[in-house]
């Protein structure tokens, strides 16, 4: 009796999931960058941002495990990364994009380029970076971002979420390159709808 | 004591000592080899495994790490998403490590080697190897060489974690070895099992030789006694022993000798027995078929058959053939019931000649069941010369008993013949002297009736002697008194007693009004014969009669009578033999008294018949006492107070008969008829006389039946006086008046006579000679009943 509730819930999941992936691929012909940029001024999209560009060699760091109170257990973000994202915030704002609730990571490299970048934000320990998480943890996680997204109802405005490549890998299984890069999404008719990549370089330059 | 237990207890000691040691050694050694299964299940349940989870572990580890470099080596070849994809599977992988190491070292406690917790520092040394295998991995999607260069780091603590687990091994390992060292000390412990073994053993051994040694050699006497009992030998040694069970046995084995010694003895008298019936008896015993499977030399002497011949034949070989084939099967249905069958058989010898044996037929039966015949004994005794001698008896006893017939017959036949005449002589003088007569001639008349009365007296003695003798006397069984039998009897005699001036006395006690039943005229009879004697032989003097009736029981008086006279009296030596037949005191007495001697010899014999008894005493010259008792049983009636006496002729008291009154007398003899109707005439009555029953007939056929009384006279020429009657009564039936009475008038006194008249259609019935008065009786009982 009870295989049989498992096995059925376990089909249950399994048959969500290829849902998801094969609604992913539905739209899988991604939009260029510039069309992004010119629909995101309408609003009611989702934007997921992964951080900015961030340190590789950092003898200085403490070899401890993260703690994420304190910044200098972490991968922070270079200068290069600092200014990054700070001419990204501008862009957008130039372009009037008009921005909603953002969440953010609690790690310092995300809430560096929230704060940068959209200005206002709050965090969300959620969207905590699943990389070094068992295997459940990030399985739990990437679920978490993939219900965020679903029950987004902002149509006015773009809603935004700062985080990390795994998460939106375990996620929705799309791993945005390079740092700094934003992922659209838009729900349409209870479906995620991947709509393409905003590459840092994609963004017009401000004039 | 030991010598107390039974032949079993003996035997079953040896092996209970065995199973008491197999007993004790499977305990012991079960309990060693549980202690020491213990141990090694100790060194299973510690330290081998440890040994070998870390090896694992160890290697796992080696393994992971091993990818972890190759992933880092190769990334180039790889995208960043390939690369996490598969860095994630190492992480998971070490993760799972994790969580075994754990698993494995929490379920300890902590075991401190070298002042150090050897399970804290792996945690600890574990943990710092993740963490950086962990940045390692976490930077590879990133930056490759950074992440090569935390992984080295990773494995410097993967190194120290290594040489914390080789030490641990090596913990592990001097254990074992300790526990394996205490394992084989264990294992050569000292047990005590060898020593109660040999105990045991050594128990069991005595216990077997010390029961056999003295039960054996006990035994082997006795089995040796018994041998030579069974050979018939019964000198046998009585050895002394103090085993009980041995002593047992010693009592049954000397009392088996009694046995044998008792049966010896009842064999040697069985035999001697033999000898003795062997000499006497034809023995032979038969299986149940009636196979001869014995015979003795007596019934080989006896049958002529040789003893071989006989054995294996059937036994109907000495059957005569006399006896039908049901007297055979009737002996068979008795001997095969169980039963003995007895009887005189004639049996046939082998040369033909027969020979009477007395016989036995015994069935046998099984010695183990009573009621199984298994065969046959039969038992004889030669009885041809008793036989023979036993036929002449009865021949002899034949012509006896003829003679003793004839004898009766005669006596009969002579009884009517003397009667006829002696009636005629009587009834002639009674009819003479009632005429007129002269002194002379009347008192010589009156002479001769006394004698002729005498001589019929005498006849009737003789008559009533050979009656009883013969056994042909019956006895009446009628109700009187007898007070008045007594008073009447005593009258009739006093004119004899006057006639001899002698005094006549009836004494009687405790008699009055009471009813007997019995023979009167029997008592009369002996009454008549003492009294009668005493008056004769009793010249002055008195005649006493003392009577009694003693209550005898509730049904049954005894009448006593003593007689008592004061005449000559009896000489001493003549009383044993006074109540003999024919017997008087002497030859003389008949001669001077008279008499038949027959009185006493019949008063004897009624009173005997009477089931009463007779005795007498006397003395010579000073007189004589007879004495009788007879029992007589009880009536309820009560005497009427009237005194009977017989009325004389002259006083006879005559009635007025009916009108023209005829009476018919059927007699042949010519004085007969003289003398009754003489008595009829007297009467007033006349009748026609018929000389025989032919006569009878026709005179009544004429007459045409008009006579009132017919006077049957029974032996007559040409049809006697029964054919007659029962000719009248047949004919009667269509002819004659039905109820024409017949009174039979016969000379024949024996019993039976008044049967015979009655059945053959006769009314009544009287005897010669006439008596006057009985016939006037007759006469008027008839007549006035039509």
């Amino acid at each position: 009796m009870n295989n049989k509730i498992f096995g059925l819930l376990f089909l249950v999941i399994i048959s969500t999931w290829s849902q998801r992936v094969a609604a992913m691929e539905k739209y899988a012909a991604e939009q260029p960058a510039h069309e992004l940029i010119e629909s995101l001024k309408s609003g009611g999209y989702i934007i997921y941002m992964r951080h900015g560009i961030t340190k590789r060699k950092d003898k200085n760091r403490a070899k401890k495990a993260i703690d994420l109170t304190r910044c200098e257990t972490q991968r922070n973000l270079t200068e290069e990364g600092q200014l990054q994202v700070a001419r990204i915030g501008k862009v957008i704002k130039s372009l009037k994009i008009p921005i909603g609730k953002v969440k953010s990571s609690p790690y310092c490299r995300t809430q560096d380029t929230a704060k940068a970048v959209f200005g206002a934000y709050e965090v969300d320990d959620l969207l905590a970076y699943s990389m070094a998480k068992l295997e459940k943890e990030s399985a739990k996680l990437g679920q978490h971002l993939y219900d965020s997204i679903l029950s987004v109802t902002d149509t006015k405005n773009n809603t935004v979420f700062v985080g990390h490549t795994a998460n939106l890998k375990d996620g929705l299984n799309i791993w945005p390159k390079p740092e700094g890069v934003a992922v659209i999404f838009k729900v349409e008719q209870g479906n995620i709808i991947f709509k393409g990549m905003i590459k840092p370089d994609d963004w017009p330059s401000v004039k | 004591m030991l010598g107390s237990l039974s032949i079993r207890d003996r035997f079953l000691i040896s092996p209970l000592i065995g199973v008491l040691l197999t007993l004790i050694l499977y305990f012991t050694s079960d309990q060693i080899l549980q202690s020491h299964a213990k141990l090694f299940s100790h060194i299973n349940e510690s330290n081998l495994p440890q040994i070998s989870e870390i090896s694992q572990v160890t290697l796992l580890l080696s393994e992971s790490n091993s990818e972890i470099i190759t992933l880092l080596l190769e990334s180039e070849g790889f995208d960043e998403e390939e690369i996490y994809v598969e860095g994630k599977k190492q992480l998971n992988n070490l993760y799972r490590i994790k969580e075994r190491l754990a698993k494995s070292i929490n379920e300890q406690e902590s075991l401190i080697i070298d002042d150090e917790d050897i399970f804290l520092a792996i945690k600890n040394a574990f943990r710092d190897y993740l963490t950086e295998a962990r940045l390692s991995i976490e930077m590879s999607s990133v930056d490759a060489k950074q992440a090569s260069y935390e992984l080295v780091l990773a494995n410097k603590k993967l190194k120290t974690l290594n040489q914390l687990f080789l030490k641990l091994s090596q913990h592990y390992s001097n254990n074992l070895t300790e526990q394996a060292k205490l394992v084989e000390g264990t294992l050569y412990q000292e047990t005590y099992i060898t020593e109660l073994a040999i105990v045991l053993i050594a128990l069991m051994l005595w216990s077997a030789f010390y029961f056999s040694k003295h039960t054996s050699k006990g035994l082997t006497q006795v089995y040796s006694a018994l041998i030579k009992l069974s050979k018939g030998d019964i000198a046998i040694e009585n050895y002394q022993h103090n085993d009980a069970y041995i002593k047992n046995i010693w009592t049954a084995v000397c009392q088996f000798k009694q046995s044998i010694e008792k049966s010896e003895r009842y064999q040697n008298e069985l035999l001697i027995q033999k000898f003795a019936m062997d000499q006497h008896f034809i023995i032979a015993t038969t299986d149940l078929k009636g196979v001869i499977t014995y015979a003795n030399s007596k019934f080989s002497e006896i049958s002529g058959y040789s003893i071989d011949e006989l054995i294996g034949s059937n036994h109907r070989i000495v059957n005569s053939g006399n006896q039908p084939k049901v007297y055979w099967q009737n002996m068979f249905n008795i001997v095969s019931k169980g039963n003995v069958w007895h009887d005189e058989v004639l049996n046939k010898a082998k040369d033909g000649s027969e020979y009477w044996v007395d016989t036995s037929i015994i069935p046998m039966t099984a010695v183990e069941d009573k009621n199984k015949i298994t065969g046959y004994i039969a038992i004889r005794t030669d009885i041809t010369d008793k036989k023979l001698q036993h036929q002449k008896l009865i021949d002899a006893n034949v012509i006896a008993e003829s003679a003793v017939i004839a004898k009766g017959q005669f006596l009969a036949s002579m009884s009517h013949e003397i009667r006829t005449p002696m009636n005629g002589v009587i009834g002639m003088l009674e009819l003479v002297l009632n005429n007129e007569l002269d002194t002379k001639n009347r008192q010589q008349l009156e002479l001769a009736q006394v004698s002729a009365k005498s001589l019929l007296s005498l006849i009737n003695d003789i008559l009533d002697f050979s009656k009883v003798d013969a056994g042909k006397l019956e006895l009446e069984s009628t109700e009187f008194s007898l007070q008045n039998l007594l008073s009447e009897f005593t009258e009739s005699m006093q004119i004899q007693a006057k006639q001899k001036d002698v005094l006549l006395q009836l004494t009687m006690k405790n008699l009055s009004d009471k009813v007997v039943i019995g023979d009167p005229g029997r008592i009369r009879q002996v009454l008549t014969n003492l009294v009668g004697n005493a008056i004769k032989f009793t010249k002055k003097g008195s005649v006493s009669i003392e009577v009694k009736l003693i209550e005898y029981s509730e049904s049954t008086w005894h009448f006593n009578c003593v007689i008592t006279d004061t005449g000559i009296g009896l000489p001493q030596k003549s009383l044993e033999n006074l109540f003999d037949s024919f017997n008087q005191v002497d030859a003389s007495t008949t001669r001077k008294y008279g008499g038949t001697g027959l009185g006493l010899a019949i008063s004897k014999r009624l009173t005997t018949l009477m089931a009463g008894d007779i005795s007498v005493t006397s003395e010579v010259k000073v007189g004589s006492s007879f004495q009788f008792t007879i029992p007589l049983s009880k009536s309820n009636k009560i005497v009427e107070k009237t005194i009977q006496r017989p009325p004389t002729l002259a006083e006879l008291d005559i009635p007025t008969w009916p009108e023209n009154t005829r009476l018919l007398l059927v007699e042949d003899n010519r004085v007969n008829q003289l003398v009754i109707l003489g008595i009829l005439k007297r009467f007033g009555l006349k009748a026609d006389v018929a000389i025989n029953g032919a006569k009878a007939i026709s005179a009544l056929e004429q007459s045409n039946n008009c006579y009132d009384v017919i006077l049957m006279d029974c032996q007559m020429p040409e049809m006697d006086g029964y054919d007659a009657t029962r000719h009248i009564r047949k004919n009667q039936l269509v002819n004659y008046s039905a109820s024409t009475p017949i009174i039979a008038l016969t000379a024949n006194a024996m019993n039976g006579d008044r049967e015979k008249c009655l059945k053959a259609g006769m009314n009544d019935y009287l005897t010669k000679p006439i008596e006057p008065e009985l016939l006037l009786t007759k006469l008027k009982h008839w007549l006035f009943i039509q």
